[in-house]
């Protein structure tokens, strides 16, 4: 699902976030992705989905070298993958059930599903009794899941979780991993990008871990 | 269908983004509708002119008054020689007592001033028609020249240098319009753009967030060009309202005036109207597309 060879990412001159990444996740994968702060977890999540471009090396997702797509495709490869983003990004004068629902309103799905469906997903993070609630009236870690709702509600072909739990919990934190590996076993390939090692242990699945913007093992 | 759910969305957004700063949009509105007005109004003084100006110019005339108590043989030797010019299409003798009428039909808050005077002060003319494509000055000048000595002609008028200068004024008055007008709308186009630029600068997160989760250029900025649509298109109608407004204060003024050209003053016609409003929506769309070119959209 997502192939790298030799990805560098320079945002300055002096420093460099990703150095010589190559790896390999196959489709259908459940993985995490570890390393201590600045190592380049949310760059490598960012270069696969296109918010940037590496400064040298190729990056295929689903088969698309996506270092090399026009600008006109960026918004199809994006609706094909569902983006917890580490700072939530939800859209603030829009209600939760709107911003779940947005992922479909782009897609001109009819509203009656729209809004079927997006109650369905908050359903799914437990939120769906405030879901005419903004997001700034919610807490960090309802927010958070709000993200989540929004991330897997169109059945995307590859999750990207950036430390989707660190705002929870350790049961609701469990409770959504639960729901990764419900959403990973119908076919989604998920990577999860998180420093949480007790989590990492207790899920047994493949870690790729990353220091200071190498692949340090996996 | 897909397309309609895409309008239908940008318009929810617009319209709330509106409203949300609608003193910074009334601003934008505003400007729109004085600078159309400003047109508008200059197109409606051209049109009247204009209007005038094809009443008059279908029929050049030039008019030989009489000597008082003139003789029939005078008169009608006088009449037959112009009836054989080339130039000339149609002879009409207006005796004094037609004169008068004519007067009076004109006039008709002067009714009674002929009588108060107490005897008819309207001498008699004959009214020569040029043919149609020789109403040219020298034309006028020459049957002018040719018949003012003549016996039994008091004076000549002619009202074609009156229709040349008056063709100049409307030129005149339709190229300061255009000119002001033309400035104006670009205040237009400049105020709306900045104000959306603003806009978009006050969403950018929000903007960004959209692209992040797959919307395209175009369905983040299709709420931008409606909203600018809908400011031209308001201005628009303002202005089309405003100049209604003025028309019928200052028709009324202007009707007596207006007798004297034959018929009453005209507004816009309804194409022109529709044209102001069309004209606002573009000066909208064009500002916002401005404001989203120079944006990080
Ligand atoms: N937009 C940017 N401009 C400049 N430098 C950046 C930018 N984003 C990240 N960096 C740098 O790149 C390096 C990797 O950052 P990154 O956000 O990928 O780390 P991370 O592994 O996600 O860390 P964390 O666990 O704290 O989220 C850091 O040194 C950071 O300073
Ligand atoms: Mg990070």
């Amino acid at each position: 699902m997502i192939q790298a060879f030799h990805v560098y990412k320079q945002y300055d001159r002096e420093s460099s976030a990703l150095s010589d990444i190559t790896l390999h996740i196959r489709k259908g994968e459940f993985c995490f992705l570890t390393g201590p702060s600045g190592a380049g977890k949310t760059t490598f999540l960012k270069l696969v989905f296109r918010e940037e471009l590496p400064s040298q090396g190729q990056i295929l997702v689903g088969g698309r070298n996506v270092t090399a797509i026009p600008d006109s495709q960026i918004p199809e490869l994006r609706r094909s993958i569902g983006v917890v983003f580490q700072d939530f990004k939800l859209l603030k004068r829009k209600t939760i059930l709107e911003n779940v629902a947005f992922v479909l309103r782009i897609l001109s799905v009819p509203a009656k599903e729209q809004r079927r469906r997006a109650f369905a997903a908050l359903k799914a993070v437990g939120l769906h009794h405030k879901m005419h609630a903004y997001p700034l009236q919610l807490s960090g870690g309802e927010q958070q899941r709000v993200a989540i709702a929004r991330a897997l509600i169109n059945d995307p072909m590859l999750l990207l979780a950036d430390e989707p739990t660190g705002n929870l919990d350790p049961e609701m934190a469990q409770e959504i991993m639960t729901l990764f590996q419900e959403v990973n076993a119908r076919g989604t390939t998920v990577v999860v990008a998180t420093h949480d090692r007790e989590m990492i242990q207790r899920m047994g699945k493949r870690v790729i871990g990353l220091e200071r913007g190498r692949v340090a093992s996996g | 269908m897909i397309i309609l759910r895409a309008l239908a969305y940008f318009f929810a957004e617009a319209s709330t983004s509106l409203w949300r700063s609608r003193l910074m949009n009334a601003l934008s509105v505003g400007t729109i509708a004085v600078s159309l007005f400003v047109l508008g109004a200059f197109l409606t003084i051209a049109s009247n002119l204009n209007e005038v100006v094809a009443r008059w110019s279908r029929k050049v005339q030039v008019t030989f008054y009489l000597t008082d108590g003139l003789e029939g043989p005078v008169r009608e030797s006088l009449v037959g020689r112009l009836k054989d010019d080339p130039a000339v299409e149609s002879v009409e003798v207006i005796s004094r007592d037609q004169a008068l009428e004519r007067f009076r039909a004109l006039f008709r808050d002067l009714q009674t001033l002929p009588d108060d005077l107490g005897e008819n002060p309207f001498p008699a003319s004959v009214e020569a028609t040029l043919r149609p494509g020789r109403e040219t000055p020298e034309e006028v000048k020459r049957l002018v020249a040719a018949f003012e000595k003549a016996p039994g002609v008091e004076e000549v008028q002619y009202d074609l240098l009156w229709i040349q200068r008056l063709s100049t004024a409307i030129r005149l008055v339709r190229g300061v319009g255009a000119l002001l007008g033309g400035i104006l709308v670009l205040a237009g186009v400049f105020t709306i753009s900045n104000v959306i630029r603003l806009t978009v600068y006050a969403r950018q997160d929000e903007l960004d967030i959209m692209r992040l989760v797959g919307a395209t250029r175009a369905y983040v900025k299709g709420p931008f060009v409606v909203e600018g649509l809908i400011q031209g298109g308001l201005g628009g109608l303002i202005s089309v309202g405003l100049l209604w407004a003025a028309f019928r204060v200052l028709a009324r003024d202007a009707l007596a005036a207006s007798d004297l050209l034959g018929r009453a003053v005209v507004f816009l016609p309804l194409d022109v109207c529709v044209f102001i409003v069309a004209g606002g929506m573009a000066v909208g769309v064009v500002g916002s597309l401005l404001s989203l070119g120079r944006s990080r959209v």
